[in-house]
């Protein structure tokens, strides 16, 4: 037995020795909070398109941010994709990212950029409500967020917990449109109400696609996930607060930004160039079946009702409003964001 | 029994850096959670029902215990001391469900019991009247597939009981029951209570059962606030609680322990005599059945139901992906094993049986550590210190000996009690050098041990996800990992599962490997 630890150890360090990847000129590290799964298509693109290899850590965005600010003094990091603006921007803060402005973003509406150019929008999602069509009719269907305090919905709702971004980032949504105060009597109410907060989006639609929950706070491209899962699912989609008198429903965006100090520099610029090109943006708004902030590209789940950019009503408020807002999000509810 | 020993420099050399690897990280947490502010954190603590919580961590670990407790030591009875029907083959089955991470035991049960599970989809059902989600369901769970932990402590205490103390209790006219209660029942307390601490300490600090069973811990609490948030006060500052807690809990264990102690003539023993179980060998045999289809015949069933969903070509698209991180989670965790292993050997024989001042008790400070909180604390350690080891595959191998060095040192240490001091000190009288000593004469006398030893931290360090995630260099991920990321993402799909059972395998082929050997003759429990 111990002849053969031996061995594998032998084998293993030696394997070792081949294995990590080793700093080279066209290489970019991207940390990314975003599900391997949809990204890969156009980061595989982008490896074939350039001859740039693409080294990827997946994992959840405060988790890369302390991260990024461990490693402030030697950064191994090129490029951070976050799910939300709230991240990039408290990076921005403190100094750890560097600022692009890409050509390509050009297009992209200001709402979704950084005034100095730190971070950049790169695709756009809804925070709507997705439904169990066998446990809610259409006509009993909420109009808003704001009406699932209503006693008829007790129990009946689930949201994501804190570690998924965009349920820090609706909030604050809240918090810009409506004020502090209103926003806490509104997280009191759905407290109160039973709302249920799981693990993350995933949960979430897959809980409500299997009836456990009527309701579920989420982001549109989780409909079209559960769709794309089991084209037979009995979910819908709503988009809340689109009355004349309604917010609206919020959009966030994947945020795209470079690393102070970043080891390679230009393959992370060639690779924001890239995400926000024509094949690239076409291929990750795709993969991720989210909206496009560029015109010109089509959107996802258009025949499933699946809005696209300007043919919803969007609540009226910046990226850089909401992630402003974000600390003081989790501060006041993050205890009550947990599962 | 008080030899002092002086420490070797050998013995220094492994144990104090280990011990800084122990303490940095903790020392990091604690300068992290000192920004937070008192008031703020009390706020916090009460926003968060951390009393709650805590209690709620309490009764899960307490009800793991007794669950594994029940299932475990019984077992050991049954296949060590009765004529159970293919009780050698079960002795060698019953530890294999250490193989399967617990998290991976709850993915099998969500797909089979959870709302839209194979089960109620099959009786037609949303849910069944018994919910998986919570701290009933968690507890089920890590009760199923730590219970292995109880049992080879048990079992291999039952094998080592000197069976003439039996006898002579019944031959003083104790009934069997008395005998029980009176000799074996006391003789076992060690065992008992050390396989009950590892148990109780697994579900206290475990994160992905309670994390995939909604069960809300101060593990899930530190998580959500590290995936979450880019604050460093709050998670430190509840990791410390926690970490304090658990140390809290080891020592008293230390003084409970410290007392039971039972010095046995080992040496020549004869094998108990088997109690015949009569009528009730099949009932017996049943309950054993039971337990070996849920902890093992029912979980690799499901995975290999769910990967061979998988189409063949996509399968082997798909391996030929994920072949990389197989390796990185093998050599590793070899690599980890090994470390450990030479470490508690320098130590243990620098402490040797005297009182010297026991390293050994800082380093289980290790054990206690929470792998997200360890992860947390040594990335921000290591950059700090060794910035050439940060965000390198050797981080990993540093998680896996600190949070474990402790089993590692457990096995040499008890390898080395069944020696006595004398036995090496004749072969250095008759004129060998320490090192030859111990080689000629120690090692071949310990070697079971070790490697019993080495193959649990071996399999500990396979399956570690909580402090990997955190500590991995980009693109170097670990099969646990990518397991994770998979099952998080998209839930326990087809792919997911193939993973799990690569997994799975990989950790059970060198107990096979025992196996042959053991067969021949050497004991199970060592």
């Amino acid at each position: 037995m111990k002849r053969a630890a031996i061995l594998l150890l032998g084998l293993g360090l030696g394997l070792s020795a081949a294995l990590p990847a080793r700093a080279s000129a066209s290489e970019v590290v991207v940390y990314s909070a975003r599900k391997e799964d949809l990204l890969r298509p156009v980061l595989d693109a982008f490896q074939k398109d350039t001859g740039i290899k693409v080294t990827l850590l997946t994992g959840k965005a405060g988790d890369l941010a302390r991260r990024i600010e461990v490693e402030k003094s030697d950064p191994r990091g090129d490029v951070f994709l976050g799910t939300t603006a709230g991240i990039a921007e408290l990076l921005r803060r403190k100094g750890l990212l560097s600022p692009y402005f890409s050509p390509a973003a050009q297009e992209v509406p200001e709402e979704f950029k950084a005034p100095d150019g730190s971070w950049v929008g790169v695709t756009g999602r809804v925070r709507v409500l997705i439904y169990n069509k066998n446990r809610v009719s259409d006509a009993e269907l909420p109009r808003s967020f704001f009406d699932l305090t209503d006693p008829k919905w007790k129990g009946k709702v689930a949201v994501a917990s804190m570690g998924e971004r965009t349920t820090v980032s609706w909030l604050a949504a809240s918090m810009a449109l409506r004020g502090e105060e209103a926003t806490r009597q509104y997280v009191r109410g759905l407290r109160d109400n039973g709302l249920k907060v799981l693990n993350n989006n995933t949960e979430v639609r897959k809980a409500v696609a299997r009836g456990e929950y009527a309701i579920g706070i989420t982001n549109h491209y989780y409909y079209l996930l559960q769709l794309h899962d089991d084209p037979a699912s009995p979910v819908g989609i709503l988009y809340p607060d689109q009355g004349a008198d309604g917010i609206g429903a919020p959009m966030f965006s994947i945020t795209a930004s470079i690393l102070n100090g970043a080891k390679h520099p230009e393959a992370a610029r060639a690779l924001i160039d890239y995400l926000l090109g024509p094949r690239g943006n076409r291929l990750l708004v795709q993969g991720e079946f989210e909206i496009p902030l560029i015109p010109g590209i089509p959107v996802p789940g258009e025949d499933k009702g699946v809005k696209g950019l300007g043919q919803f009503k969007k609540a009226r408020v910046t990226q850089v409003q909401l992630a402003d807002l974000e600390t003081r999000v989790e501060k006041l509810f993050g205890p009550f964001l947990i599962p | 029994m008080t030899v002092r020993r002086r420490w070797s420099p050998t013995g220094l050399a492994l144990a104090v850096p280990t011990a800084l690897f122990v303490l940095g990280p903790l020392g990091f947490l604690v300068w992290m959670g000192l920004a937070q502010e008192r008031a703020d954190f009390l706020e916090r603590a009460q926003d968060l029902d951390l009393p709650m919580v805590v209690g709620q961590v309490a009764l899960l670990a307490t009800l793991t215990t007794v669950w594994a407790g029940a299932l475990g030591v019984p077992l050991a009875w049954l296949t060590v001391r009765t004529d159970l029907p293919a009780r050698r083959l079960l002795h060698w089955l019953a530890p294999l469900p250490l193989a399967i991470p617990p998290y991976i035991g709850a993915l099998v049960y969500q797909i089979l019991l959870a709302p839209g599970g194979v089960l109620p989809n099959f009786l037609g059902v949303t849910s069944l009247p018994l919910n998986l989600y919570g701290v009933g369901g968690a507890a089920w769970i890590l009760g199923l597939f730590t219970y292995p932990y109880l049992y080879l402590l048990v079992s291999g205490a039952l094998e080592r009981t000197n069976p003439a103390l039996e006898e002579a209790a019944r031959g003083a006219g104790l009934s069997p029951r008395r005998v029980l209660t009176r000799v074996t029942l006391p003789l076992l307390r060690p065992s008992l209570l050390a396989g009950g601490l590892v148990v109780f300490l697994y579900s206290w600090a475990d994160f992905g059962v309670v994390s995939l069973l909604r069960v809300r811990t101060l593990t899930t609490i530190i998580y959500d606030y590290i995936q979450g948030t880019a604050d460093w006060a709050l998670p430190s500052a509840l990791s410390i609680l926690l970490t304090a807690i658990t140390i809290l809990v080891l020592l008293l264990q230390l003084r409970v322990l410290g007392r039971a102690g039972y010095t046995q003539i080992v040496g020549a023993v004869k094998p108990a005599p088997l109690v015949s179980l009569g009528a009730w060998r099949w009932p017996a045999f049943a309950y054993v059945g039971g337990m070996v289809t849920l902890t093992l015949l029912l979980p690799l069933g499901v995975l290999g139901y769910q990967a061979s969903r998988l189409s063949a070509s996509d399968m082997g698209a798909f391996a030929l992906t994920q072949w990389p991180y197989l390796v990185n989670s093998l050599w590793t965790a070899v690599a980890g094993a090994s470390l450990a292993l030479l470490i508690a050997l320098g130590v243990a024989r620098s402490e040797g049986r005297g009182r010297a001042w026991r390293v050994s008790g800082l380093l289980q400070v290790g054990y206690a550590i929470p792998g997200t909180v360890l992860g947390l604390g040594l990335a921000g350690f290591l950059h700090a210190t060794l910035p050439w080891i940060y965000a390198t595959p050797l981080a990993l191998i540093v998680a896996y000996v600190v949070l474990y060095i402790t089993p590692a040192f457990q096995a040499v240490k008890a390898a080395l009690a069944q020696l006595h001091p004398s036995i090496e000190e004749a072969a250095r009288s008759l004129g060998r050098g320490p090192l030859a000593a111990f080689h000629a004469v120690t090692l071949p006398l310990i070697k079971p041990g070790l490697v019993a030893g080495w193959l649990l931290v071996f399999v500990l360090s396979m399956r570690e996800l909580a402090a990997t995630l955190i500590v991995r260099p980009p693109g170097f991920d670990t099969l646990p990992v990518r397991i994770w990321t998979h099952a998080m993402d998209v839930g326990p799909e087809p792919r997911a599962a193939a993973l799990a059972l690569a997994l799975v395998l990989t950790i059970a082929l060198p107990w096979f490997a025992l196996l042959s050997r053991r067969l021949r003759g050497i004991s199970p429990s060592m």
